[in-house]
């Protein structure tokens, strides 16, 4: 592995605090650390450690305070919106908790939103075949159930082919069996297509099916454990 | 203890304070608006209603062409009424005494207040400003045609020649607008007037005196059908006692169906109606988007509903709570309409009727009708719609609303949409799920569009009109006779440019679409040069004007009934063609036919067609003329009434259009707020989310416009032929073509404001919003 993909997501002493006087709140207290390319790294940490707050600067939502992430080097501080809309728009897939698709969209559709934006999308019809909702395409999202709901929202981020895969709590709504099924598809898509994989979670366990694990609190990198005996999901147990 | 739900209404409003501001304002003007019109209306109503007793007016009048003698008076009252002798002169009038005639004035003698209320005489006068006549060279005229014409109180004025000084000027209580004729459809306050000398006065002019006999019934009839059914048989009574004794009736006018009297009275009434009905609607379109509004927030506060339902609050209690505002802002916007109407537009209402009509003096009377459709219908319309679609919103479950599932289809799937591009399904999914906030925006829109319509179609119509019946002026001058032989038993003839006879009579339809209508017939000469149409014609067979076929919807071959104008004489014609007149309902046939039809000696005529005045023929024999100016003093006074209103009341239209626009697209966006940040986060930019929501709402407010249009046009086309079945006469709508555009670009300008604005909220719309759903 190159230097450069070694370093293809790098975090450095990146702070951010919300509100202000008496009231502020350092949420990150400077935050270092780095994701190799088409690595499956997972960020741990109870709440209000700072895990969404990191996914969402890296994800060009919110902006850090100081410090700088950047990806193939690129640094996000130094671009404006448009271009921080092109970055997520040509390098990003998001994985959020409640799913958040397209009420009015079906599920085919919910999907086409993310493959509007790609230049070379995945064929749709296979996509919907791997995530096991051909038969369910043209349903509506509240005609689905959570599990069904969630592929969808992987499959939309999935289609554009994204560098990196954000995920947030993205088991964090599901049973456990429904969550496992979820887990081993973000865990096949990143054997498959090889995108870096960022997943935000509380659950401890799944930092043996991660390369990496990052483990804050309170804001600060606890841990930065590079996992060499990873394990596939089916054989975690929670 | 105040509840906890009260507590939370201050967050209610600030979240949506700029659709309850737009609400509120257009309420307060629909209400203000309203209230001002039905109190000023029925002041003004009650004015004219007392005024008809306290000034004794007529029951009916009669014109006769001679003055009618002891006898035939004593026979006349035989048929149950009492006729008072009204007599009248026309002049030309000459307001700044340039030595140029500037309208027609009809010269009454003037009543005695006294015996106006003992009941000797009738058709007595409001005074307005100054004092009636009481000496030689005063006079006293009409207010509203003063104050067209500039005169005031102490000017001079000239008649045929001689200087009279204005006295005073007042509202005859039978002319409360200056119809020329009782079957005008429209008055002539511009160059028509009304006046009265004294009796002394009147008596030495020497002029052409028109007799006119006033009557009063002996006994009241009971309502307007009663009415009806009396005068009908009272015109056949006199009919035969006037023929009898050598004398004509020229003219029979009930006040029921006396323009002059009717039309100010019937046009108050329509017009708070329509009011009603307009602020009807617009309250159901504003209630229906405050329902919608509140949806909004219910969908939005859908965790704190179910929080609030499981921990024990009832179902009623949170639809008052979500009810509470729009309620609120009802009542507060009635409160202050109502203030606004009772003291601004009440006075802005009364002055425009005031500058068309010549109404008495009004005082204002509060009336608790007024205040119940201005302030109660209001109220319940909001109150009703919203607690429907509240409460039936707020029927789900507490765990539905828990689990933010507020959906009540029952599809197993989603409408299959055909192969377009990605972007244009989910444009045509956006308007799907939008459907009923744009059926509402299409309601707004088309009644902002229909009565925009009207703003232009009435000036457009009346300016075609103009234009139309000056061009097809048989001549320029028309001239009608008492008969074709003067006193010496001579044919009566002039040596005018292009003088040409013609003869003509009134008659009445007899079909089915509208008895009594006014129809003149015509008789034309061989080789007419005025009136170009064949001489040969079949049997029974007439040509009809473009007015009279357009009115009655008649086609080349159809059979057409006519009556006598005061007899049960009938007469059946086939219609040969039409022939193209605005002027007047008409139908046409050779001279020689005509005087066959009815009944004249061969050689008969009764008018002339020149093409400059006639000056060598006695006055004394002429009954009437027409020229351009008649013609078009109608069209003219349309437009003095209405020109400068329909503007002001087209910009209207447009900011409420706007406004619906506004308030509609405002709630698409924030409805569509969470699906508008996701998009956002995934990388749209904000041209291509503007491109999908915007672009939609863009489809559907153009469609809604262009649609809107032509139904606008079809009704106000309907509306129009409606409205003129009532009166005499017939011109329909035109707008011209040109206007179309105008009235699109402009609400389009209107959409143009709104779409840039919803462009700049789409971009403020917070990436964070389709994340708070993770925290």
């Amino acid at each position: 592995m190159s230097e450069e993909e070694r370093k293809f997501l790098e975090i450095s002493d990146v702070k951010k605090g919300f509100g202000h006087g008496d009231s502020r709140q350092e949420v990150l207290r400077g935050m270092n650390f780095e994701v190799a390319k088409g690595e499956f790294c997972v960020i741990l940490g109870p709440s209000g450690s700072g895990k969404s707050t990191l996914l969402n600067i890296i994800g060009g939502i919110d902006k850090a305070d100081s410090g700088y992430i950047a990806i193939n080097g690129d640094k996000l501080e130094d671009m404006n919106d448009k271009a921080l809309t092109l970055y997520r728009r040509k390098h990003l897939g998001y994985v959020f908790q409640l799913y958040n698709l397209i009420p009015n969209l079906n599920v085919k559709e919910n999907i086409e939103v993310g493959s509007y934006l790609s230049d070379s999308p995945l064929d749709i019809d296979e996509l919907l075949n791997t995530l096991g909702l051909w038969d369910h395409r043209y349903k509506l999202p509240n005609q689905l159930s959570g599990g069904q709901q969630q592929r969808t929202s992987i499959g939309r981020a999935l289609i554009k082919n994204p560098d990196i895969l954000l995920c947030d709590e993205p088991t964090g709504a599901l049973d456990y069996n429904t969550s496992k099924e979820i887990l081993k598809l973000i865990e096949d898509v990143n054997q498959k297509y090889g995108n870096t994989i960022i997943m935000v979670t509380h659950n401890s366990e799944l930092q043996n099916m991660a390369d990496h694990t990052i483990k804050l609190r309170d804001g600060v990198v606890r841990k930065n454990i590079v996992n060499e005996n990873k394990v596939s999901v089916d054989v975690l147990e929670w | 203890m105040i509840s906890p739900l009260t507590k939370r209404l201050p967050k209610l409003i600030k979240d949506g304070w700029a659709k309850y501001i737009v609400v509120f304002l257009v309420m307060v003007l629909l209400i203000g608006i309203t209230s001002g019109m039905l109190v000023a209306n029925k002041s003004m109503i009650h004015a004219l209603e007392t005024s008809v007793d306290d000034l004794n007016r007529e029951d009916g009048h009669l014109e006769l062409s001679y003055q009618a003698s002891d006898d035939l008076i004593e026979e006349m009252e035989k048929c149950g009424i009492k006729l008072f002798y009204q007599p009248y002169m026309e002049f030309e009038e000459d307001n700044d005494l340039d030595g140029e005639a500037d309208g027609e004035v009809r010269v009454f003698i003037v009543a005695d207040s006294d015996k106006i209320a003992s009941g000797e005489e009738v058709n007595g006068a409001d005074v307005l400003k100054g004092e009636l006549p009481d000496s030689e060279g005063e006079i006293a005229i009409d207010r509203m045609h003063a104050d067209n014409a500039g005169i005031k109180v102490g000017d001079k004025i000239a008649l045929g020649g001689d200087e009279y000084t204005v006295t005073g000027l007042i509202a005859r209580v039978d002319y409360s607008t200056l119809h020329k004729k009782s079957t005008d459809f429209m008055f002539d306050a511009l160059t028509f007037n009304v006046a009265v000398v004294t009796e002394e006065q009147f008596n030495s002019i020497d002029k052409k005196v028109f007799y006119q006999y006033a009557w009063k019934y002996n006994e009241e009839p009971d309502g307007e059908n009663a009415e009806r059914k009396i005068s009908e048989e009272l015109m056949a009574d006199l009919y035969a006692v006037i023929s009898s004794h050598d004398n004509q009736l020229l003219d029979f006018s009930p006040a029921y169906a006396n323009g002059a009297m009717q039309f100010a009275y019937e046009d108050l009434t329509g017009d708070m109606t329509m009011t009603t009905v307009i602020m009807i609607i617009f309250e159901v379109v504003l209630a229906f988007i405050m329902a919608i509004t509140t949806l909004n927030t219910i969908t939005r506060e859908s965790a704190v509903i179910g929080t609030l339902r499981a921990s024990g609050y009832t179902r009623s209690e949170l639809a008052v709570h979500y009810i509470s505002v729009p309620v609120a802002v009802t009542l507060l916007a009635a409160v202050f309409g109502n203030i606004l109407g009772y003291t601004f537009f009440k006075d802005v209402i009364a002055d425009l009727y005031y500058n068309s009509y010549s109404l008495p003096t009004y005082k204002t009377i509060w009336n608790p009708s007024a205040f119940i459709q201005s302030t109660l219908i209001p109220f319940v319309i909001m109150f009703a719609i919203n607690v429907i679609i509240v409460s039936r919103k707020l029927r789900l479950s507490p765990l539905k609303f828990l689990r933010h599932d507020l959906s009540t289809s029952k599809r197993k799937k989603a409408r299959r949409l055909p192969r377009w591009s990605f972007l244009n399904r989910f444009r045509l999914r956006i308007i799907m799920s939008n459907a009923l906030d744009f059926v509402i925006m299409f309601c707004g829109l088309f009644l902002c569009m229909f009565l925009m319509f009207f703003t232009f179609a009435l000036p457009g119509t009346i300016d075609h009109y103009k234009d139309t019946v000056v061009d097809e002026m048989f001549a320029d001058y028309q001239y009608l006779i008492k008969s074709p032989v003067d006193e010496q038993g001579q044919i009566i003839g002039t040596s005018a440019a292009g003088a040409e006879r013609y003869a003509a009579c009134n008659l009445k339809t007899d079909m089915k679409y509208k008895k009594g209508e006014s129809i003149t017939a015509y008789g034309y000469a061989e080789d007419s040069t005025h009136i170009d149409l064949p001489y040969d014609l079949g049997p029974g067979e007439v040509y009809v004007s473009s007015a009279f076929a357009g009115k009655f919807s008649l086609r080349k071959g159809d059979t057409i009934t006519l009556t006598g104008e005061f007899d049960d004489s009938e007469y059946e014609f086939t219609m040969a063609g039409t022939f193209e007149y605005s002027g007047s309902c008409s139908v046409f046939m050779p001279i020689d036919r005509f005087n066959e039809v009815f009944g004249y000696e061969e050689g008969y005529f009764n008018g002339f067609f020149t093409d400059e005045p006639i000056e060598d023929v006695s006055e004394t024999y002429i009954m009437g003329s027409i020229d351009r100016d008649d013609l078009i003093s109608i069209a003219n006074q349309l437009d003095h009434s209405m020109g400068g209103m329909m503007r002001y009341f087209s910009y209207a239209c447009v900011v409420i259009s706007l406004l619906l626009m506004f308030l509609i697209t405002k709630i698409i966006i924030e409805k569509n707020g969470v699906s508008i940040s996701l998009v956002k986060v995934l990388g749209y930019l904000p041209g291509e989310i503007a491109s999908l929501y915007i672009m939609a709402t863009s489809i559907v407010a153009i469609l809604s416009m262009v649609i809107s249009l032509f139904l606008s046009r079809e009704l106000a086309s309907i509306l129009f032929d409606i409205f003129l079945k009532e009166y005499d006469g017939y011109f329909p709508m035109y707008v011209h073509w040109s206007k179309y555009p105008i009235i699109l670009l402009l609400n389009i300008v209107a959409y143009v404001l709104v779409a840039t604005l919803d462009y700049i909220r789409i971009r403020k719309v917070p990436m964070t919003d389709a994340l708070k759903n993770v925290e």
